[in-house]
């Protein structure tokens, strides 16, 4: 361990986590529902201050089955600054924001 | 930040943060059914494993053969308990994957079973970000990967005595009469060099990337005489609808296609003519029909690696 480090032991002496380790931490988790008819929904923006300075990732899980008789699109993550942008997506899916 | 607590690792990336939080281990979704299977079509087994967690949760798998795997879907069941999708393919149902759950800290059902560590809480003084004692999620590797655009290299398999009897690539175009699942078997994948990883890895990695291929078989037959003619046509489309999927082996991690779904439509037509006049006039159509014979959604998708033993 680095000078000036942290490390975390459990109560058997086993490292939980140290300064050489690496993670994702999560800041936001929802269900982007499909976009109405009428257009509605097709882009969601948040504003994370945690970003700031920080690597981010989205990751997103179909909830259903992708049907056969329409296109399923996945939906594309955009970051500006601290703001993350979701768009051009059609089908519900869980989205995971997450950084480190 | 003013108020709160953050560590980070030796390169300036957030351990624990009170304004974000950690992935913690809820534990292994119990296996519940197999939705599918089928050992055509380069196999599939569709499984569905439950798991309690007051969250959202977020599942790795390992891979305990070199068959490719993904999770398809994610989905509350009842209560708290969600069903977590995973297809494989082949046709080999044992051994199973291992499914290891993470969440944040409040999704975790399971009380500590001590209290000897460090919790770290919210603004708020409540929510738990981070919590020593519920197995925080380490993040071993990680890499970013796509499947190729098409999931067949050459013509596939299908028998040559098949193509030499019925034409177009072995398949009847008489009313989908032909077993396609050769055909299609999928047998293409993106190929990359990840180097060793640790003794028991688990992997995130959801199935994003689709794939729909079609072939089409068509046949018209005819008959002229003088005072009578015969005209019928055939034609039958198959297809096969793909997910992405990723195998790993060795120091590579392979990111190829896993066949989900597949059908066929057919049309004929057939018109009779005594004397020039028609006296039989005929069509039909049946079977499911594909919407496209196109690859979406080919984004790099991230797969992040942990070590499973960390949590046995």
């Amino acid at each position: 361990m680095s000078l000036g480090g942290i490390a975390i032991l459990n109560s058997a002496g086993r490292r939980v986590y140290d300064s050489n380790d690496v993670t994702w931490n999560q800041i936001d988790s929802f269900v982007k529902s499909r976009p109405s008819a009428l257009g509605g929904g097709r882009s969601l923006t948040r504003n994370y201050p945690q970003l700031e300075g920080r690597e981010f990732l989205g990751v997103q899980v179909f909830i259903d089955p992708p049907p056969l008789d329409r296109k399923a699109l996945a939906w594309n993550f955009t970051r500006s600054g601290t703001s993350i942008t979701i768009s051009g997506g059609s089908e519900r899916a869980l989205i995971l924001v997450l950084m480190r | 930040m003013s108020f709160g607590f953050t560590a980070t690792n030796n390169s300036g990336q957030v351990l624990v943060s009170s304004d974000t939080k950690n992935l913690h281990f809820v534990g292994k979704a119990t296996f519940n059914r197999i939705i599918k299977s089928t050992s055509g079509y380069g196999g599939l087994v569709q499984y569905a494993f439950h798991i309690a967690c007051n969250a959202t949760p977020m599942p790795f798998f390992t891979m305990p053969t070199a068959d490719r795997y993904a999770i398809s879907a994610i989905r509350t069941v009842s209560g708290n308990v969600w069903e977590i999708e995973l297809i494989r393919s082949g046709s080999a149902i044992d051994p199973m994957p291992e499914i290891y759950v993470f969440s944040e800290a409040s999704g975790v059902v399971a009380p500590p079973s001590t209290n000897y560590g460090v919790v770290v809480k919210g603004s708020n003084g409540v929510t738990p970000m981070f919590d020593s004692r519920l197995g925080p999620l380490v993040v071993t590797n990680g890499f970013s990967v796509a499947p190729p655009l098409n999931p067949i290299v050459g013509a596939g398999t299908y028998s040559s005595l098949g193509a030499l009897l019925l034409g177009s690539g072995g398949l009847d175009a008489k009313f989908c009469r032909s077993d396609a699942s050769y055909k299609f078997a999928p047998n293409n994948a993106n190929v990359y060099s990840i180097g060793s990883l640790n003794s028991k890895p688990i992997f995130f990695y959801p199935s994003v990337a689709q794939c729909n291929r079609t072939s089409k078989a068509t046949r018209e037959e005819s008959l002229n005489l003088i005072i009578y003619s015969s005209y019928e046509y055939w034609e039958s489309t198959y297809w096969t609808f793909y997910r992405g999927g990723i195998s790993y082996s060795g120091t590579t991690l392979s990111c190829g296609w896993i066949s989900c779904e597949w059908g066929c439509n057919y049309i004929y037509r057939e018109n009779d003519r005594l004397l020039g006049i028609g006296i039989d006039n005929d069509s039909g159509t049946g079977g499911k029909w594909p919407y496209s014979n196109e690859t979406l959604n080919l984004q790099e998708v991230p797969v992040i690696v942990g070590n499973g033993a960390t949590y046995d």
